[in-house]
């Protein structure tokens, strides 16, 4: 006898309804197999619990012809012969009703349905384990379809070979994959990453990571397997493709197993036999770039160098080895954190609850300091190619709305190591020093302001800057000693668009806003004798001082909290301009190390003295 | 062969009559199922329908069906009769005290194996429908492909069933119990796509000066018609998450945004907004705004008035290829255009929508276009 026996044979054995001589072969194989009495002892208990014969029942002929034809509508798997008496009906139901019952049961215990084998997964002979390199997100094993139960009749042709495939003679593919239930137990092939890219991106933690691997496939049913435990991997984003045979190979379903997590199984249906290249994306989290800046002024502040770095960090968990890196510039829309995806318990969740909310986490609190390197290659030494006498190229180019940098070669980057490459470095930017005074905005100081524009009047305008922080020294003498200004946080620009670096208080210059003579008139009043309307005249006079070796523009925007008002203003050396409808601006130039002043009035109606300016 | 079934299946039959005189039959006394149907047409609700062979005598019947270990709908439970629907009535139906659990009494003209389907609601078991979209290099077109993702949390396994969705072929499918399945069910390529720049008054910054080192993004969607022009139409676009890729030409793709889509009828536009753009800038400022034709009552207060309104908004693209922004301005209540140098639609009583067509940048520098709106409202009360 070949194999375990499969519970039919029990159920006949126990019932005594198979013939003597299969009565005799099966004793004999129990005798011999404790697997198969122990499954024996659980039909026996599991019949004991029946109680349902509650009295004797008799049948009418015409109803045993009906059953029999309503019966024969439904598909069965096997029909079982009654030789004995008829009082051993009562028995029989039992042993249905048993049999639904254990057909119920060994559902919920993912022991398969038709054989007792089936409480095992088993694998191929050739399928041998050689974990040649485990390195990258997520273990990718490859188990081909192994399990023959459940087939139907089509599945009972061709060699075990063949229908371990899901192959039926005559070298056609079943329609329906073999069954294959996942298993905690594994045995199982992983193949070799070729060769990895991380796109990853800077207004969210988000990188998408796309790999080749080069997959054995059988003509037939494969199954392939993705373990990603202890990683930062969203599952929902797993996507397979050939890349090659693409015709011939069709990705039916990705499935994440019951009680199995942090796997998953690709069904593939393949006409060919062999090598085929896949490429494996998902998103993962705790990679991360940022764009920082070095601006230095010349003496004269007239010019300014500036250098640009793209700074990447590892927090993952992971060694990124040779890995092609590439930099997203550019704020996409997202809608769950990576991080908070690949914690769920299940991937899309559970129905009923939302998606992201209630969901339970995984006990071992997975976070990016606490993941192990399980699944990861060794940790390289920093620098990539540190070989190589020159600096990288960052390839810069734009793509839908953002900016795709790719960094040149491969880069090595272990976990909690940061890289930092020269993204773009310009000489003698002319520059503007602009001095900013807006009492609503920053109170009394005066705020400095360098400004220039991305294009290429200014040795820039390659392409659009992207956000960071900015750091600004001067020289501070001929021996090009440097002194600090001040930092900022630059937004992104625009090809062609002006910036303006704001670089904190400004030390050496002061504005100081006097007021030098308030009246108010045209007072309206209503029938009681109550104030409806009334002007206010202010004359102020702007005092600006310049304390610097340099001259100095400084812009003076100042609001009135109204949009009813009146300016007079008669100085040719200040510019004047009415901002919007409730501000005005006024731009001078101060000479080095000196004091000027200007005066306005302006006239502000209140109530219904409004009317007077609407007019 | 088929004698043996026969007898079987008169046990059961008489397994079910017995009942009828003694304590309530147990599930266990129904047929296996004979057909299952999974029906997801409805988003919020399943519905689980299984055919069963009910083996009636004559006279009055009691068939009990209970449940443990799953979440039915106890009022959403049916039970229809498939073969001798005229002399087979379900009379009433009892609830037994502190159980999940239901009892048909069922009469009978006759003695029949009656196929009976019973329907019912069934939680935690769902489907939710995701796309994967990438987009050529050119942004005009798009290769969709929707797949369909089934959650069975609901404490049954479904070694077979019929899969039906309100569109498509059913297909069969088995499912276990806290599994998740995801398969592909729609695929168009080529799908063209339009590229939409909206800046909506109401929701964005007006002044990028006032933010400082801050970018105002101007949220950029893509607009795909559920039609047969574009390769779909077939059937209502369900609503689920939608993620959009694009081809780099370098044989790689750039993840370009994410958004959720709601359902979208044959003919109606899917719009998938997927990230901000931010290099077209919207300066807007208010230029002026006054009271005027100001009535008073007869205190002196004024208890009416008009407005005269100017809005300024300076456009500038600053990319190296052209775009057409959508502008949404708001004007509440009643009012009238005086003077407005862009043509605009107005989209209900109180938006404006202006259709911008922005060049791309020059050498000289970014293509500026400027809004200018003088209007009043009237009749505005203090």
């Amino acid at each position: 006898m070949n194999g375990h026996l499969t519970e039919r044979d029990l159920i006949e054995y126990q019932f005594e309804l198979a013939s003597d001589a299969r009565q005799k072969e099966i004793a004999e194989h129990l005798q011999d197999c404790s697997i198969c009495r122990e499954h024996l002892e659980r039909l026996k208990k599991k019949f004991s619990s029946l109680e349902l014969l509650r009295q004797d029942v008799k049948v009418s002929e015409n109803l045993v012809r009906q059953v029999a034809e309503q019966a024969g509508k439904a598909a069965q798997p096997r029909f079982i012969t009654f030789r004995k008496a008829t009082w051993f009906s009562s028995v029989a139901a039992v042993f249905i009703i048993g049999l639904l019952l254990m057909t119920i049961y060994l559902g919920e215990t993912k022991q398969g349905g038709g054989e007792v084998i089936e409480t095992f997964t088993r694998q191929p002979a050739e399928e041998k384990l050689h974990a040649k390199h485990e390195d990258m997100a997520g273990r990718l094993a490859v188990k081909k379809a192994s399990e023959p139960a459940r087939m139907g009749a089509r599945g009972l042709l061709g060699t075990a070979g063949e229908r371990a495939a899901g192959i039926v003679a005559g070298d056609e593919i079943m329609e329906k994959p073999p069954f294959a239930p996942a298993s905690a137990i594994e045995l199982v092939t992983l193949p070799r990453r070729e060769n990895v890219q991380l796109t990853i991106y800077n207004s969210a933690d988000m990188t998408l990571v796309r790999e080749r691997r080069d997959l054995t496939l059988k003509k037939g049913w494969n199954w392939l397997q993705f373990m990603w435990a202890n990683t930062l991997i969203d599952p929902t984003s797993l996507n397979l493709t050939p890349l090659d045979q693409a015709d011939k190979i069709d990705v039916k379903q990705l499935v994440f197993p019951a009680r199995l997590q942090e796997v998953g199984r690709w069904l593939i249906r393949s006409e060919i036999n062999g090598r085929v290249p896949f490429e494996i994306t998902y998103f993962t989290s705790g990679l991360s770039w940022r764009a920082f800046y070095m601006g230095t002024l010349a003496r004269d502040e007239k010019t300014m160098r500036l250098e640009g770095y793209v700074r990447v960090d590892n927090g993952s968990g992971e060694d990124y080895e040779d890995a092609q890196t590439r930099l997203i510039v550019g704020k996409v829309h997202i809608l769950d954190e990576i991080a908070e995806l690949a914690r769920r318990r299940y991937p899309y969740g559970r129905p009923s609850l939302q998606l992201g909310i209630h969901e339970e986490f995984d006990s071992k609190g997975r976070r990016v300091e606490q993941i192990d390197r399980l699944f990861w290659g060794r940790a390289a030494g920093i620098g990539g190619r540190l070989n190589e006498l020159r600096r990288k190229e960052i390839i810069k180019e734009g793509l839908s709305e953002y900016f795709l940098y790719t960094i040149e070669g491969t880069e090595t980057i272990p976990d909690k190591w940061g890289k930092r490459l020269l993204s773009f470095e310009a000489d003698d930017i002319p520059v503007k020093s602009l001095y900013k005074y807006d009492q609503q905005r920053w109170g009394d100081d005066v705020i400095r302001y360098v400004a220039f524009a991305n294009d290429e009047e200014h040795k820039l305008g390659q392409t659009p800057i992207p956000n960071g922080t900015v750091k600004i020294y001067s020289r501070a003498d001929e021996q090009g000693y440097l002194s600090y200004v001040g930092g900022t946080s630059i937004k992104y620009i625009p090809v062609d668009e002006e910036i303006e670096l704001n670089l904190g208080p400004a030390r050496l210059a002061k504005v100081e806003p006097i007021l030098i003579d308030f009246t108010t008139d045209n007072y309206v009043f209503d029938k009681d004798g109550n104030i409806t309307g009334w002007d206010e005249t202010r004359t102020w006079r702007i005092e600006v001082t310049n304390t610097k070796t340099l001259p100095i523009e400084v812009e003076i925007t100042r609001g009135f909290e109204t949009a009813y008002w009146k300016l007079q203003f008669s100085d040719t050396n200040v510019s004047y301009e009415k901002h919007d409808a409730t501000h005005a601006r006024f731009k001078l130039i101060v000479s080095a190390r000196s004091k000027c002043s200007f005066e306005y009035t302006v006239t502000t109606y209140h109530g219904v003295r409004e009317e007077v300016l609407a007019k | 062969m088929r004698s043996k079934l026969i007898i079987l299946n008169a046990i059961l039959v008489l397994l079910a009559g017995a009942a009828v005189a003694h304590a309530r039959i147990k599930l266990v006394a129904l047929p296996e199922r004979a057909a299952t149907v999974i029906r997801l047409d409805n988003p919020t609700a399943t519905l689980i329908e299984e055919e069963r062979v009910l083996t009636l005598q004559k006279g009055l019947n009691k068939v009990d069906f209970s449940w443990k270990g799953v979440l039915i709908d106890v009022d959403s439970i049916r039970l229809r009769v498939l073969d001798h629907p005229g002399n087979v009535t379900l009379l009433s139906v009892s609830y037994p005290p502190n159980e999940a659990a239901l009892v048909w009494q069922i009469s009978s003209d006759s003695d029949y194996a009656e196929t009976v389907r019973i329907s019912y609601l069934l939680s935690n078991i769902d489907r939710l429908v995701t796309y994967k979209a990438i987009a050529d290099k050119a942004e005009s077109k798009v290769d969709l492909k929707s797949f369909l993702v089934l959650r069975n949390f609901s404490g049954e396994d479904f070694e077979r069933a019929r899969v039906l969705l309100d569109y498509g072929e059913a297909f069969e499918q088995g499912i276990d119990h806290e599994e998740t399945k995801q398969l592909l069910f729609l695929k168009a390529g080529e799908v063209p796509i339009t590229k939409v720049w909206t800046f909506d008054a109401a929701k964005l910054p007006w002044d990028p000066e006032r933010l400082e080192d801050r970018n105002v993004g101007i949220p950029v969607s893509y607009r795909i018609v559920n039609d047969a022009d574009s390769s779909l139409g077939r059937f209502a676009l369900w609503g689920g998450k939608a993620r959009i890729f694009q081809d780099d030409g370098h044989g790689s793709t750039i993840f370009l945004g994410e958004d959720v889509t709601a359902l979208v009828p044959v003919g109606e536009k899917m719009e998938l907004y997927i990230g901000d753009s931010r290099d077209i800038v919207v300066t807007q400022r208010k230029m002026k705004d006054a009271r005027i034709n100001i009535r008073k009552n007869d205190d002196g207060r004024i208890v009416l008035y008009d407005t005269d309104e100017e809005i300024t908004a300076k456009i500038e693209n600053f990319k190296d290829s052209a775009a057409v922004l959508t502008m949404i301005q708001h004007i509440p209540g009643q009012w009238d255009m005086a003077e407005c140098n862009l043509e605009y639609t107005k989209k209900n009583a109180d938006t404006l929508e202006f259709e911008i067509t922005l060049p791309a940048r020059t050498e000289s520098g970014p293509a500026v276009k400027e809004l200018k709106m003088h209007y009043n409202r009237r009749n505005v009360k203090p």
